[in-house]
């Protein structure tokens, strides 16, 4: 989306939703214009406004021209708009439907903030067969690997994956501590003798260098990017890397231009979560706790089949924001939950068919008072969401316009989807902060933020997770800190609640 | 700003949640309406040690809670196990305090109503459960009533 501005959206001047019906059109319209007929509205922008709403009824009231004007706008980039009815399925279809927390906002002296729910379908089904996957593993043998059974749980993982690669698909093996080194070429997963003894042959022994590691991998996995398919880097560590995160990042920045997405595996306790969720979310990848066998049995065939069953090559977010709008955060919520950047462009990841994106993005509105009034529509985002299919053929795009009438607050609430969804982005920030104020040396205040999520998951019958976040407030309360592992459990598990509930019910019927 | 109505923590406008508690803060009376899902009830099934009953003393009528639980208490719904012998007087919000099993204990947590609730004359603070014993006397506003659990062995062999 360039500089130039878009149509006018004749619907958000009406105040109508694009499935709105020929009366609701007309009855928009005699309510508009008698708000902004310039004989009874004086401000300065009236007249200018009701030329709009005259030209909005000329071309929604005749069927033809709606029709024609439907199809141009391709119209899924008003907010809180359902698909236009009618229109074909097919790829050129929109998949874009977005919501927002409120479409009409006061404008007020102090800021405010202001969500917004994408809720996106690849055009495209599922292949019937499944795309050559290349997948390098780099894996962790420094010394504190050989406690507690991690080597053990690394390679569980490894073979759960291998367990459901096909024929077709090659995998490469990084091992590292001190220094990387190459353990396995890229072989075909014919060779599945060759694959297991290098496998077998990870030895512990050293500290833990990440960013020498995936440079390494990336010299080799480089060279023989998969064109037809695709190629995954999966880092396996237990550990934290000092000093050469940034590197690190930037390397996985290369990657997300290649086309390569990076997933990342902590094991135990100790690894360092921001910055393995950091280097996934660079490629649209995502971090795993892998606690347990249980767990990676759970994860792994699902995140392999996800690629193999991709419907996209590349879902990549492209965006400008408007002048003193802070995109705050930035949400995947399904497939994988992930934080993802905030800067443009930001890479989304992959579904596979009857998966969707769903992005929710919290913004902070400047004072609006003193440029802006009541009546005028407030642009806060333009973008795009280009979507690359297998095979060639040019990107499928989803224009992003996210704008807000200005007024009086609606007195509609929130969207159910917009509510759960930031609900649910406060569980998982209430016990981040109460971390945070654990390590800052304010126990009093953690323990406050843990009972207080504790009641209201309790609230809401997340009794599982009530449970954890209230074992880690009595540990607190007995004066103890709570294990690294504690912290890790409580970080995935909130992490998790974000899941929409649909995809947290299917996770729990698979699993039992 | 905007206040938070549960624990007074500030907030920037358009916010929808606490980041403190947690709490709601669009439109509170709404708020609670929304029912727990059905997977708590499954989920809770074969963990449920009791039967529930409720006594209301005034009118001296037994209602027995359905299924599993979390049982929602108020006006809110006419579904909801004790509704039809609230009145207007009674001071009862629509949703104000849930029991719900959790490792085989009954717990009572007051869900932020207006006129509060009460167990053995204690207050109890909004959103902290609290567990409760059989022949405990819980209070909604003004309405009493005492709680009773009955083994299953017990319901089974005397219908």
């Amino acid at each position: 989306m360039g500089t130039t501005r878009p149509q006018p959206n004749y619907y958000e001047i009406l105040g109508i939703s694009p499935n709105a019906t020929p009366q609701e059109i007309r009855q928009a319209y005699l309510e508009a214009v008698r708000r902004w007929h310039p004989d009874r509205n004086k401000t300065p922008e009236a007249h200018e406004v009701f030329l709009l709403v005259r030209e909005a009824y000329e071309i929604l009231s005749n069927p033809a021209l709606r029709k024609d004007y439907d199809q141009r706008m391709g119209f899924t980039i008003a907010p809180r708009t359902e698909p236009i009815l009618g229109t074909a399925p097919g790829p050129r279809a929109p998949q874009l439907r977005i919501r927002v927390s409120y479409d009409q906002i006061p404008p007020l002296d102090e800021p405010q903030v202001w969500y917004a729910l994408l809720n996106l379908r690849s055009p495209w089904p599922e292949p019937e067969r499944p795309h050559p996957l290349t997948l390098w593993f780099v894996l962790d043998q420094s010394n504190s690997m050989r406690k507690e059974g991690k080597m053990a749980l690394q390679k569980a993982a490894v073979r759960y994956a291998l367990n459901i690669l096909r024929p077709e698909d090659q995998v490469g093996i990084v091992g590292f501590h001190d220094r990387p080194r190459l353990l396995l070429p890229l072989t075909p997963m014919k060779e599945r003798g060759a694959i297991e003894r290098a496998l077998e042959s990870l030895r512990p022994g050293g500290g833990t260098e990440i960013a020498q590691a995936v440079e390494l991998t990336w010299r080799y996995a480089q060279q023989r990017l998969s064109q037809r398919g695709l190629t995954a880097i999966w880092l396996f560590t237990d550990g934290r890397t000092y000093g050469d995160e940034d590197r690190a990042l930037s390397l996985a920045r290369q990657w997300a231009e290649a086309g390569v997405i990076c997933d990342t595996f902590g094991i135990g306790g100790d690894w360092n979560e921001s910055f393995l969720e950091d280097l996934a979310a660079q490629t649209g990848g995502a971090s795993y706790f892998l606690d347990s066998e249980s767990t990676a049995q759970q994860l792994i065939p699902e995140k392999v089949e996800r690629y193999h069953y991709a419907t996209v090559r590349r879902a990549r977010f492209t965006f400008t924001l408007s002048p003193q709008v802070q995109l705050t955060g930035l949400y995947r919520m399904s497939p994988e939950v992930a934080h993802l950047p905030t800067q443009s462009p930001v890479q989304l990841g992959l579904v596979r068919g009857g998966e969707r994106w769903l992005l929710l993005l919290e913004m902070r509105l400047p004072p609006l008072r003193a440029t802006h009034r009541e009546g005028q529509t407030y642009q806060v985002l333009y973008g795009r969401i280009g979507l690359l299919p297998w095979g060639g053929g040019p990107e499928h795009e989803e224009g992003v316009v996210l704008q807000v009438r200005l007024g009086e607050r609606a007195p509609s609430r929130p969207p159910r989807a917009v509510r759960h969804a930031v609900e649910r982005l406060t569980w998982y920030r209430m016990q981040r902060a109460s971390r945070e104020a654990l390590h800052r040396g304010q126990p009093h205040k953690a323990r406050k933020l843990l009972r207080n999520l504790a009641a209201r998951l309790t609230q809401r019958g997340r009794l599982r997770a009530a449970a954890q976040v209230k074992r880690v407030e009595r540990r607190l309360r007995a004066g103890a800190l709570p294990s690294a592992k504690d912290e890790k459990v409580l970080e995935y598990g909130t992490r998790l609640l974000m899941l929409p509930e649909n995809v947290d019910a299917a996770r729990r019927r698979r699993s039992s | 700003m905007i206040r938070c109505p549960v624990c007074g923590a500030t907030a920037l406008e358009g916010s929808l949640y606490c980041s403190e508690c947690g709490s709601p803060l669009w439109e509170q009376e709404q708020a609670h309406d929304e029912t727990t899902s059905p997977q708590t009830e499954t989920r809770l099934l074969d963990a449920c040690p009791a039967q529930v009953q409720l006594w209301l003393e005034r009118d001296d009528v037994t209602v027995d809670l359905p299924g599993s639980g979390p049982w929602d208490l108020g006006r809110a719904a006419k579904s909801l196990p004790l509704t039809a012998y609230i009145r207007p007087q009674d001071g009862v919000s629509r949703r104000h305090a849930r029991l719900y099993w959790e490792n085989d204990r009954l717990y009572l947590v007051d869900l932020g109503s207006t006129n509060g609730t009460k167990i053995n004359g204690q207050r109890l603070q909004p959103w902290q459960p609290v567990p409760v014993r059989d022949g405990d006397v819980v209070q909604m506003g003004r309405l009493r009533f005492y709680v009773h659990l009955i083994p299953h062995e017990a319901t089974e062999s005397n219908p």
